[in-house]
Formats: structure tokens, sequence, C-alpha cells
């Protein structure tokens, strides 16, 4: 078990009761808890109404998560979309607006009891039909009306002893929102991230104009984008960039750039032998795993009841649930082995989505880190590599410095590193180059080559001509 | 449901519909909505999505405010309506009861799956064909 709670990424969700034989559906919790929020309550009660009853939401599927309540007794899910097990979820429903606002504003909270870890399994119903020892929905649209808060309203269910954990670190992200909201004539190293993420956006949303300078100064431009980006996603339009509109940009990203990570890949599977050598199963590590993984992950974004796999190379037991739910998907026999026949058809799924894009794929624009760390004193392709990047990013991000793309890595190329690494912040400000900054220096290169890319018919961020 | 109630009260709805986790918006998708309770029966509008992929803001009829304030009322809190998503290339999709409630703006997210346009060089059929979403989940039902 983990030790602290954190906000995951993604939960499965089972479409029926534990034991039925239905489909595992995939989310992102952010998703998860606006669908939740739409199916459990009304949009028209009164705003803390609404706040109570989502904290108890995100802290009922938190406990699960956390307890690995479903996990620990065999299941390959994390929860059930049933309100007598847990809450109400409804695939592909509609989501209220307001609703999902709150949910992008906390969604990063829960609810506990003072002195414990653990997020409080916060029970709740409808308190009409059925009454419980926890929140009752109606009721909390009572309490909204007498003027006490969500926190009031929880405490009158759950106890005084209850308190809001706010701010909890998300799986996978490194950038919490920022405090304060983001707006014209502000600037920074929040705005310039969320400059690069909506240019990036952007590339696939081409009615979001591109920002012209991505350098941290929250400017007209970057005002129109936000507003447009606010539109489109069916937030409140003011052009600033609060904790929602934040927490949005990064969902959008996230998504936009996980499609450009496997396409990209795919590139490269295509000149290895994509013909099964054997028989794959539970324990085989070979790189036919590697390309089955990638095959699962790639369908998986397109058709919701395949779930996605870790991408480790071993076939275990994430990997066999995968292969089951394709097997279910297709209507063929679960057996989590995969045969010839089985692999010809995942093959043949894959390059059918693969068919179907419009995209002209652009060429791989980074290369993986070179294996060595990069230090004063190497010469070398890959430092000239290192160098091309790092002139590339000069003048597009604030703090860089100059660099020749001569190959050899003196004091520039050592004080250009380490302005980066103080640009960026990251752990270690050495003015070497390990994974780590190499990763942080190709993943906002790519950010920025990507998002610059301009489409047909968008506003390109500049007056042409002008 | 009372009718004149219905003509005073609006909700709104945008639909948006897109594919792979929502990173490619669909253009051009054919959105109709069709009302799907007794106030509404009569009720049906099409709209076609932007290059990002979104309706324009659809307003809709809702009942008044005050039915889903308190659980014991003469007439349901929302109205209902049932949307089709048609996309070229794409397997279309409908998505039923979806609900309006009177000053929200909601947004129905839709996500389609496409078609192969790949014929395996051994002639065997699409596999993409034979998917079945709409079989194995209820969509939108509540």
């Amino acid at each position: 078990m983990i030790d602290f709670p954190v906000i995951p990424e993604k939960i499965v969700v089972h479409l029926g009761a534990p034991g039925d034989n239905a489909e595992n559906v995939t989310e992102t919790f952010q998703n998860y808890i606006k669908n939740v929020a739409s199916s459990e309550i009304y949009p028209t009660w009164p705003r803390e109404a609404l706040k109570a009853n989502i904290y108890a939401q995100i802290s009922v599927a938190l406990n699960r998560i956390y307890t690995e309540y479903y996990r620990s007794r065999g299941y390959n899910f994390d929860i059930t979309s049933s309100d007598a097990y847990d809450q109400v979820y409804v695939y592909g429903r509609d989501i209220y607006g307001n609703v999902a606002e709150i949910v992008d504003e906390i969604f990063t909270s829960y609810i506990k009891k003072r002195g414990v870890v653990e997020p409080l399994y916060a029970k709740f119903c409808d308190g009409v039909q059925i009454s419980c020892n926890g929140l009752s929905q109606w009721g909390s649209v009572d309490l909204a009306k007498s003027g006490k808060t969500a926190l009031e309203i929880l405490q009158y269910y759950f106890g005084e002893d209850i308190v809001l954990v706010e701010n909890v670190p998300i799986e996978n992200v490194l950038s919490s929102a920022p405090p304060v909201s983001l707006k014209e004539g502000d600037s920074g190293r929040d705005v310039e991230l969320a400059q690069r993420r909506l240019n990036r956006i952007s590339t696939n949303f081409p009615g979001i104009p591109k920002i012209a300078n991505t350098d941290g100064f929250f400017d007209g431009s970057t005002k129109n984008a936000v507003e447009k980006f606010q539109e489109v996603f069916g937030l409140t339009v003011d052009g600033i960039i609060g904790t929602a509109t934040w927490y949005r940009i990064l969902a959008v990203y996230t998504a936009v750039k996980n499609l450009y990570d496997l396409n990209s890949e795919g590139i490269r599977y295509s000149e290895l032998s994509t013909q099964l050598e054997s028989e794959l199963k539970r324990g085989s590590a070979s790189v036919g795993v590697v390309i089955l993984q990638y095959y699962l992950n790639y369908i998986a974004l397109f058709v919701p009841t395949v779930q996605s796999t870790k991408r480790d190379g071993v076939f275990g037991p994430n990997t066999e649930n995968s292969v089951k739910s394709f097997q279910k998907t297709y209507g063929l026999n679960e057996t989590g082995i995969v045969d010839r026949a089985l692999w010809d058809k995942m093959q043949n799924i894959y390059y059918g989505l693969v068919s179907s894009q419009d995209f002209t794929f652009r060429e791989g624009v980074t290369l993986p880190y070179p294996g060595r760390i990069l230090r004063e004193g190497l010469r070398g392709e890959d430092v000239r590599t290192l160098q091309n990047y790092l002139s590339f990013l000069y003048g597009k991000i604030s703090g860089l410095l100059p660099v020749s793309t001569d190959g050899v890595y003196g004091e520039q190329t050592a004080a250009a590193v380490l302005a980066f690494q103080n640009a960026l912040d990251l752990p270690n400000k050495t003015g070497r180059v390990n994974a780590l900054t190499w990763d942080a220096i190709v993943s906002i290169y790519e950010d920025i080559y990507v998002g610059g890319f301009v489409n047909e018919r968008q506003f390109p961020g500049y007056v042409i001509g002008g | 449901m009372n009718k004149n109630e219905n003509t005073v009260h609006r909700g709104t709805l945008t639909v948006s519909v897109t594919s792979a986790e929502g990173a490619l918006p669909i253009e051009n998708a054919t959105v109709t909505i069709t009302g799907a309770d007794a106030a509404n029966s009569d009720f049906t509008v099409t709209k076609y999505t932007s290059r990002d992929g979104v309706t324009p803001t659809i307003s809709l009829p809702a009942p008044s405010y005050e039915f889903s304030q308190s659980p014991e009322t003469p007439y349901a809190g929302f109205s209902s309506f049932d949307v089709d998503v048609y996309a070229a290339n794409y397997y279309r999709k409908k998505i039923y009861s979806v609900s309006v409630f009177p000053g929200v703006n909601s947004t129905l997210p839709v996500s389609l799956v496409p078609y192969s346009r790949y014929v395996p060089e051994n002639n065997m059929p699409q596999d993409s064909g034979s998917i079945d979403i709409e079989g194995g989940i209820s969509e939108g039902e509540k």
C-alpha cells in the first residue's frame, strides 16, 4: 500500500455490481468525479451543498483506491458504478458545467478523520427514500440554504473531528496549480508553462490561436488563447487561469501529448519484425511483449472498454487483464493468452486505427537520453544534439544562455545547462546533463517545436506582414 | 410537466465530439437532439461541430428551478433529450436521456471510435467493424 494518499491519474470503473459480468472503463480521476457528481446530485443546488457532496464523492473513491478495497479481493477494478456498493457512475453521460468547475477546483482535496491518514469512506444517501449514517443529499441542500458552508455541512454529518486535506499531489504530475490565478500582466514560470501547453493543445485544436511569445509574460495573445480554450472546453470565459482552467489545460495537454507519443513510437516499432515468434502469456518477457503492450495501449486510447497496461516488457497480471479486456470487447474467449490469431487481429485493429487518422506524421523530433552523463570535457554527436536543443530554446524560454553547436562540452555549454536547470528549478543544478535534465530539455523542446505547428485557418499568433 | 413552464425556463447543452481520450476533435459531426419526455416530444434540432469538435451552445427548454430544490415535487426537476452523433469515418453513437436543468450549462462529451481504412494484406475482413460499443455499454441511461 502507498504511504500517503495521492490523487490517481486514472481510475478503473466496473460498470455493474462487483460480481457482474460487466465491462471496465478507465477514466481520468477528474472526469470520473465530474460524472459521479452529475449522476448523484442536481446542479441547481446551492454551491456549498454541491461542494460538500463532491468532497464526499472524492473521499469515497480515494478510500476505495487507498485501501485497495476491490483489488485486494481479486477484482481488476478500483470501484463499481453501482450505488448499492459505491456511488453512481454513468458511462458517457452529460456533465454539468458548474459541477465540472467545482470538481476542477477541489479534486485534489479529501475528507479524513483527525489523526488518521486514510481518506474517509464518506457514506451518503438521498436522505428521503434511503437514510443512512452519513450525509443526506437532500439534507445538505437545506443546510446550505440555512447558510452553512461545505465544511460545516460535512462536520454536521461526519463529526467535528473531520478535516479537509487540500492540494494533495497528483500521480505523475510535478506541477500543481499556482496558488493565485494568472491573468493579463502577470509573468513567471507558471505562465510560461501554461503558454507552452496551450500552444501544444492548439496544434490539435486549431480554433485556439497560437501564442506568439511563450516567454512567461501574460500578454493579450495569451489572454485570447485562454478565452478560446475556455470556450471550447465549457469553462467560464474570463481569460484568467484559475485552478479550474489550470487543471483543464493540464488534462487536455496530457491527452494530446499521450497520443503524440504513442504515434511517434509506432514509427520505431514499424521497423521491427511484427510476426509473432511464439505464444505470449503470463510470465513472457520479450520484444513481443513490448510490442503487445504498445498495441494494447494504442487500441485502449480509442476503444474505451480495452484497458491500457503498464509498459514494462513483462507479461504480468496487468497485461493479462488488458488482453482479456481486448478479448471481451471483440467477443472472444477471455483466455489472456496471445496466440497467432489474436496477435493478427490486434495488429489489424491497430493498423485500422492508425489508418483512420488524418494526421501527417512529423518525424520524431527528439532523441532519447544518450546513456552517458554529459559534462565538461566531453565531445560528440550527443553533445551537439544537446547544444541544438539548447540553442533552439534560447530566447523562447526566459533565463537561458546562448550556446554554440560545436559538439564540444566546454564552459559555455556548462553555463547554458546550469541556466536551464535554474530556469526550471530542477533538483540537480550541476551544469551536467543526466537523464532527468535531458528529459526536461527534450520535453520542453518538443512542446515548443510541436506547439509551433500552425494549422490551415489557424491564427498564427502574429499578424502576417505586420 | 406544464408546457408554459417549459417556454419560460432554459438550460444549455454543448456537445463535444472527440476521439483518442479527448485528444482529437472531430469536425463536422452531425448532432441531432430530440425531446425524450412528454413535454418535449416534438422537439428536434440539428447542429454541426466546429473544427474544435464542439457544437454551438444550444438553448433547450427546462422545467422551473423549484422542481429540483426538494425531493417531493409534482414534476421532474429536469427535461430529457436523446442525442444522436454521426461523423463520417466513425461509428455512430446515440446517447439517451441527457438531462437539462434551468440555468445550467451542460456539456456532453462524446467519444467516437474510428472506422478502419486499413485492408490487411491477407484480405481478412476488417476487424474494427466488429466493435460493439453500443451493445456492451448502456450509453447514458439512468
